[in-house]
């Protein structure tokens, strides 16, 4: 991730549910635990929610560490941004927990995963930056170019390119 | 496991700095051998904060998730080796680029003209940690 912040408001279909988004947390002892989660929503200028569908480990260490890293794909332009962020509290009841359980649903049912995808609570983050990761190449490079050249192909190539990259919506 | 990172997953690997930030990054081309050693190409610029933190050699998570079937599962262990990926592992990124590219068209993903590889670093470690993390009842678990 390089370049300046990004306002979370300029990328808000990320946060429509279409694409996953990928979280990674830490232990007490700096392990690294990663995940895939259904919904990263945006709140505010300064918070996201994420849908908490964890495993052992991923709760565990936000109990001891509040920093997460989230990777979130706008599906319109198909660019990931990856969230430096920190867990504020969960919610297990209200509003906010009811409209993403809701969205959790339509989203199990579409993916024929209902009762597998269930919705724990809700994470509530602040956002302590927000950056594009452009680390994308054009097609017909197999990452074998020298590093001057490689500093030149940005995200901008897939717009240059026209590809329709598939990586935003998968795992 | 080594079917899976072997066949057309989708990668991602998963770092700390010395604050307890993780980063995130994309993986290529892993092999693990009969002991649980892994190597893998990590999409890793310059400057990023995975590369200082594949530079400090801490602990390491690389995940490996299949596109259709959600077959998932992680590896973890701490770093032993970063350094620049050999011809040979250049073309196990490539391959695997290519089944990634079959992968994704049982899930309807076809257009693969495009692939966000960037700079990348071969980086090695002992699998001391593994989990099944598909979907599912044994979503978490250990693996023997």
């Amino acid at each position: 991730v390089t370049g300046p912040d990004i306002a979370l408001r300029s990328i808000m279909p990320a946060f429509e549910g279409v694409i996953p988004a990928t979280i990674a947390t830490a232990s007490a002892d700096g392990t690294p635990n990663i995940t895939y989660i259904s919904l990263a929503r945006f709140l505010d200028e300064e918070r996201i929610a994420i849908s908490n569908q964890f495993f052992g480990n991923t709760t565990n260490n936000l109990d001891v560490n509040p920093f997460l890293a989230v990777r979130v794909v706008d599906p319109q332009t198909l660019l990931e941004y990856e969230l430096d962020a920190t867990r504020l509290r969960s919610e297990r009841a209200g509003e906010l927990f009811d409209s993403m359980r809701a969205q959790i649903d339509a989203i199990a049912d579409q993916t024929g995963m209902r009762g597998v995808f269930r919705l724990r609570s809700v994470e509530v983050l602040r956002v302590d930056r927000c950056g594009q990761v452009d680390e994308h190449r054009p097609a017909g490079h197999d990452g074998r170019r020298s590093e001057s050249e490689s500093r030149s192909a940005t995200c901008g190539d897939q717009a240059r390119c026209g590809f329709r990259c598939p990586f935003g919506y998968l795992p | 496991v080594r079917e899976l990172f072997g066949g057309g997953a989708a990668v991602v690997a998963a770092t700390v700095n010395a604050e307890g930030r993780p980063s995130i990054t994309r993986g290529w081309g892993a092999t693990i051998s009969a002991q649980g050693y892994v190597v893998v190409c990590l999409t890793a610029r310059t400057g990023s904060a995975m590369r200082a933190n594949l530079a400090a050699k801490g602990r390491i998570a690389v995940t490996a998730a299949h596109p259709a079937t959600y077959s998932s599962a992680q590896l973890k262990g701490t770093i032993d080796v970063v350094r620049d990926p050999t011809d040979e592992e250049y073309d196990r990124v490539e391959t695997h680029r290519a089944r990634f590219a079959v992968a994704a068209a049982e899930v309807r993903a076809n257009d693969v003209e495009c692939l966000m590889l960037g700079d990348l670093v071969a980086v090695g470690f002992m699998a001391d940690e593994s989990y099944d993390q598909t979907p599912g009842g044994r979503a978490g678990q250990a693996l023997t």
